[in-house]
């Protein structure tokens, strides 16, 4: 029983590599604005 | 073009800081507002805005307009509601949508009671409407990390989440990270609710996660589009949104929130995807 629900665990992660690496370049470009927005220079 | 649509961004760090906030909203809740749909839930979100609203005054009653105070206060105050009305929904005979409708309501007055008895109209507008053009720094990296948060939880839990929408008795019956994918679940809306207040207000912040959601259901038949479509609706809402009130004086939360509405009319009206002109075609197809 145990086996099977790891084994359904682990169908229900399919896929997941990928898109944690998309989700990672999405969070990295939300740094990268973040240090767009803070550090430019302005007058206000 | 460049002096209105970029001009603004590139002159005023201000206009900066609110579209990178807006951003982070949009990247970070809309995904929320898609599954919110899906479940059927669309209300359960604006009841857990409302919900936030006590635990966001105790933090203002105790520190002032901390960014730190208001956001745990949020976060505790929506969890609580949120497995409380669970907690009626199973123990009594009261259903999930009534017992949440009860806390939520408690929670709207006590809130507003809160503000209302130490701070100003001003502290309370600021609660309620957000502060888009004000967002400091230590707000953009709350809004930040819970959007990277959000989206990285997103892709790891994207199947049991889908599943769950689905037949969540199924996925009960094959693997035991139900229980864990739903509260999973509610801690996102919670997080994204209390970073939404921060920049649109508790009443606002509800409405840039779903009516982009509800937009993108009549661009896109699979879930991933449906994302993907919700969160272009949220971003260029955002977007004009602000840069309506920049040259127009509009005030910023509501504008954009106007126009994403705006987007949802248009979407119900010429999407292809079930809108109003696509079910004309399709049945005018079928008669001939």
């Amino acid at each position: 029983m145990n086996k099977r629900r790891g084994k359904n665990l682990g169908l229900l992660l399919l896929g997941a590599g990928p898109r944690l690496g998309s989700a990672a370049l999405v969070a990295a470009a939300l740094w990268a604005g973040f240090y767009w927005a803070t550090s430019s220079s302005g007058p206000l | 073009m460049w002096e209105f649509v970029f001009a603004p961004f590139v002159d005023f760090g201000f206009m900066r800081r609110a579209l990178l906030g807006c951003i982070a909203i949009s990247v970070g809740a809309t995904p929320v507002g898609v599954f919110l749909m899906l479940r059927r839930m669309s209300l359960t979100g604006d009841a857990m805005a409302h919900a936030i609203l006590p635990g966001a005054a105790v933090g203002y009653l105790v520190s002032g307009l901390s960014l730190g105070a208001m956001t745990v206060g949020g976060l505790i105050a929506g969890m609580a509601v949120a497995l409380l009305s669970g907690f009626v929904t199973r123990v009594t005979a009261l259903r999930e949508d009534a017992s949440l409708a009860a806390f939520y309501l408690i929670s709207l007055a006590l809130g507003v009671l809160i503000v209302s008895t130490r701070g100003g109209n001003v502290d309370l507008m600021h609660v309620l409407f957000g502060t888009v053009l004000a967002l400091n720094d230590a707000a953009l990296i709350l809004l930040c990390s819970i959007a990277s948060l959000s989206v990285l939880t997103f892709a790891l839990l994207f199947r049991p989440l889908v599943l769950e929408c689905a037949d969540p008795q199924f996925l009960r019956s094959v693997s035991g990270i139900s229980a864990v994918t739903h509260f999973t679940f509610l801690a996102l809306v919670v997080m994204n609710l209390v970073g939404g207040f921060h920049a649109l207000g508790t009443l606002m912040a509800v409405g840039i996660m779903i009516l982009p959601a509800a937009a993108a259901r009549f661009w896109a038949a699979s879930i991933g589009g449906l994302i993907v479509a919700a969160v272009v609706v949220a971003l260029l809402s955002s977007l004009s949104g602000l840069l309506l009130s920049y040259h127009f004086g509009l005030p910023s939360g509501p504008a954009i929130i106007l126009l994403a509405g705006l987007a949802y009319g248009v979407s119900l009206l010429l999407g292809p995807e079930g809108s109003l002109v696509a079910s004309t075609l399709s049945r005018r197809t079928l008669k001939t």
